[in-house]
């Protein structure tokens, strides 16, 4: 890990107050609905901890990433390769959530630091994006219908056919065609979904200004909150 | 009540009796080591097996830190009949990772049991607990100064000597059988009895770590691959630091050029010139460190061969890619390293890499570290090649004999095209025989592929068998069927066993194909 990086890490509880302002209801369109119930249903034991915002190199110019930014993250990390010196540092640091999007074979590193770290996962997303259609595999904990709503009605707003299954205790699953917009934007809801699970403040509309990066092919999504 | 309503009780037990363990096991560990709300067990139910997690959802997750702990869970099991998982980091990537067999088991995660106990630098014993990682005891060496190496499987630095030799797993250095520089362990039993195997029966022996027999039946292999036991602490050998470490790669243009390579090989291996475990990587293996395949191709389905080649040309990446290494005194090596020029020369093929040519080739790289047993996660790379999170080694034993590799690598390829997958595969040379192993990678994110992947693997397993091959370690979802390849008889003393060491049936129902609530078929 670099020095820049460190500091990032050891910078997050400095910055941490930035990260949690609460910014401005929406209610208007169906997103917006979805992230409220997904706020509304999925406290559990998250509180509002400094989010880390961490990405591979490769999406780090996503619309998933873009949305993240928009909250102000106490910290952004870009990984580097299958990098475990990076990961293994962020699952020591205590009390944060860590919320990305990243490669499988990190992801394999991830989880397994989880587990060995005993941090807890409320989301763990298996994403295959390609050029007209999507799939997900959805694990998550807590409320069943909150961030996998939001998923689907970020994915309702794009070109994409799509198909979602949900892992874990009760599995279902759900396909359909969707319809309009910015191919990639329900990464972009997602990630504010993610970013705002647990937090009873209003979220952040999404808002992508510069054209982002498209992601094909694989990737994993997450929320991770470390012990 | 903790059962949220989603917790999965395990088979037969009530719901009651189930709350009532969970309470001992919290008076006995506290309460921050016993986990079961859902995302403290999400960590656990990340799999790569073709079937849905909930098929191997845990009940619960609980850890222990001391061998009285270990005695009084399963004293506590035996009394409600709760059966328990145990995993030492969990890490058995592609072999199941940390889920149990089947749903409804309590994971004892031994990650907390982390002690190396002792090392030995003079006669190179290490005698640890299961928690213990590879990284950990590298750094416990590097601490003190001790010029001596471990042997990591390649995922290294997060798994663990005790988890990985028990289950037989195999590394990259002169040492790559684990299961033969094992020496001694320490065995909490069903009724709570602890054993310790071979010399370590005696009262003051001090050569518990140093000779691996004992006296009457040879205990310690029946608690590999098993469910009889929970190994509380594994004695292994060390490899001493070489003067001269010299790895090479040689890179062969032809898929048919695998089995003159091991017929001329194979008698440097038993000889000791090459004595490690030498690695013969396929181009697609080869390729997945650096390259995805969403690279080439995003049309699904088995890779074409005119793409591997190209990435063979693009990547120069050989059609295999030998991998070995020689170890010893500047002479040794000297005298070693002209046998295996010689050798190639003979052949009239084959391209010779050393380390300085290789220059930072990622691939060259990653070998070089494994057979000098450094760190290394590039095999991670893996996961990549086709992504969507599917994986299982498929890995047949073979003979260490060219006709037999190219009719392993021929019947592979064949059966993994045939359902739109590709071969991702080395071999593993250990003298006289060679581990075939086999990624089939897949797309768990889409539903057919993962049916598909599922019936490829249930496919290589009916055609090897009927070619009279069996593999040497599988995931969950095939144990059963593997434990049948392997005869009645076997599967019957496994059975006896296990009824005379386990009556309740408590430790890891299904392990193996070992479940006394399941009668042998």
């Amino acid at each position: 890990m670099d020095a820049k990086r460190r500091l990032l890490l050891k910078g997050i509880t400095a910055t941490a107050a930035v990260s949690t302002v609460a910014p401005q209801v929406v209610l208007a369109d169906p997103i917006g609905r979805a992230l409220v119930t997904l706020r509304e249903t999925s406290a559990g034991d998250l509180v509002q901890k400094p989010i880390v915002a961490v990405a591979i190199e490769s999406f780090k110019s996503s619309a998933f990433m873009q949305a993240i930014r928009t909250t102000q993250p106490a910290a952004e990390i870009i990984l580097d390769g299958v990098d475990f010196p990076s990961l293994n540092e962020l699952l020591t640091q205590k009390e944060n959530n860590l919320v990305g999007i990243i490669d499988h074979a990190n992801a394999a590193v991830l989880v397994q630091l989880s587990r060995h770290y005993n941090a807890k996962i409320h989301w763990l997303g298996q994403h295959a994006i390609y050029d007209h259609s999507t799939a997900h595999n959805i694990f998550k904990s807590g409320d069943s219908s909150s961030c996998h709503a939001s998923l689907l009605e970020g994915l309702g707003a794009c070109e994409a056919s799509h198909a979602v299954r949900e892992q874990g205790l009760n599995s279902s699953k759900i396909s359909g065609k969707a319809t309009e917009a910015h191919p990639q934007a329900w990464t972009g809801h997602l990630a504010l979904a993610l970013h705002d699970v647990g937090k009873g403040a209003a979220n952040t509309p999404l808002v992508l200004n510069q054209p982002s990066q498209l992601i094909s092919g694989s990737a994993v999504t997450f929320l991770i909150e470390t012990c | 009540m903790e059962n949220d309503g989603k917790t999965v009780l395990p088979r037969k037990v009530t719901e009651a009796n189930f709350n009532k363990a969970v309470g001992k096991f919290r008076e006995l560990l506290g309460e921050e080591n016993v986990l079961l709300k859902n995302e403290q067990i999400a960590p656990y139910m990340k799999v790569m097996m073709p079937k849905p997690e909930a098929e191997f959802a845990p009940s619960a997750v609980i850890s222990a830190t001391t061998v009285e702990q270990v005695q009084e869970i399963v004293r506590v099991c035996n009394e409600f009949k709760i059966p328990i998982w145990t995993v030492s980091t969990g890490n058995n990537f592609g072999y199941g990772t940390a889920a149990p067999h089947h749903a409804g088991q309590v994971i004892l995660d031994l990650k907390r049991m982390n002690k190396i106990i002792e090392v030995d630098p003079e006669l190179c014993t290490a005698l640890i607990e299961p928690g213990v990682t590879y990284q950990q005891l590298v750094d416990y060496l590097k601490e003190k100064g001790y010029k001596l190496w471990v042997d990591p499987p390649a995922p290294s630095a997060i798994v663990g000597p005790v988890g990985n030799t028990l289950d037989r797993g195999v590394g990259y250095t002169p040492y790559a059988e684990h299961f033969m520089v094992q020496c001694g362990m320490e065995v909490v039993l069903a009724n709570g009895t602890v054993l310790r195997t071979g010399m370590g029966g005696v009262a003051g022996s001090n050569t518990w770590q140093v000779f691996k027999w004992g006296y009457g039946p040879y205990l310690d292999g029946i608690f590999t691959q098993s469910n009889y036991g929970i190994v509380t602490k594994m004695g292994l050998w060390l490899m001493p630091e070489p003067p001269v470490y010299k790895p090479f790669c040689i890179k062969f243009k032809n898929d048919d050029d695998v089995g003159e390579l091991v017929d001329a090989f194979r008698p440097l291996s038993i000889n000791n010139i090459i004595p490690n475990g030498v690695v013969l990587a396929g181009t697609l293996y080869e390729a997945s460190a650096t390259i995805r395949r969403s690279d080439y191709t995003t049309e699904k389905g088995a890779t074409s061969k005119a793409i591997i080649q190209k990435i063979r040309d693009e990547h120069k990446i050989g059609a295999w890619n030998m991998y070995g290494a020689l170890y010893g005194t500047a002479e040794q090596v000297a005298v070693n390293w002209k046998i295996v020029l010689d050798l190639v020369k003979r052949l009239g093929k084959g391209e010779i890499v050393t380390e300085k040519e290789a220059g930072d080739d990622p691939a060259f790289k990653y070998r070089a570290d494994l057979m000098r047993g450094n760190m290394t996660m590039t095999e991670f790379g893996l996961y990549n090649w086709r992504g969507g999170g599917g994986s299982m080694w498929f890995a047949p034993v073979s003979q260490a004999k060219g006709s037999e590799t190219l009719k392993q690598v021929n019947l592979a390829t064949r059966i993994l095209n045939k359902y739109g997958l590709d071969y991702v595969g080395e071999f593993i040379v250990t003298q006289r025989c060679m581990h075939h192993i086999i990624d089939v990678l897949y797309d768990r994110t889409d539903e057919e592929e993962m049916h598909r992947a599922h019936d490829c693997f249930a496919e290589l397993l009916d055609e090897f068998e009927k070619a009279g091959y069996g593999v040497y370690r599988v995931n969950n979802v095939y144990m059963d069927r593997v434990a049948k390849a392997f005869g009645k008889a076997q599967q019957e003393i496994n059975h006896t066993l296990k009824r005379a060491l386990d009556p309740n049936g408590i430790l890891a129902p299904g392990k193996s194909g070992i479940d006394i609530n399941r009668p042998v078929s």
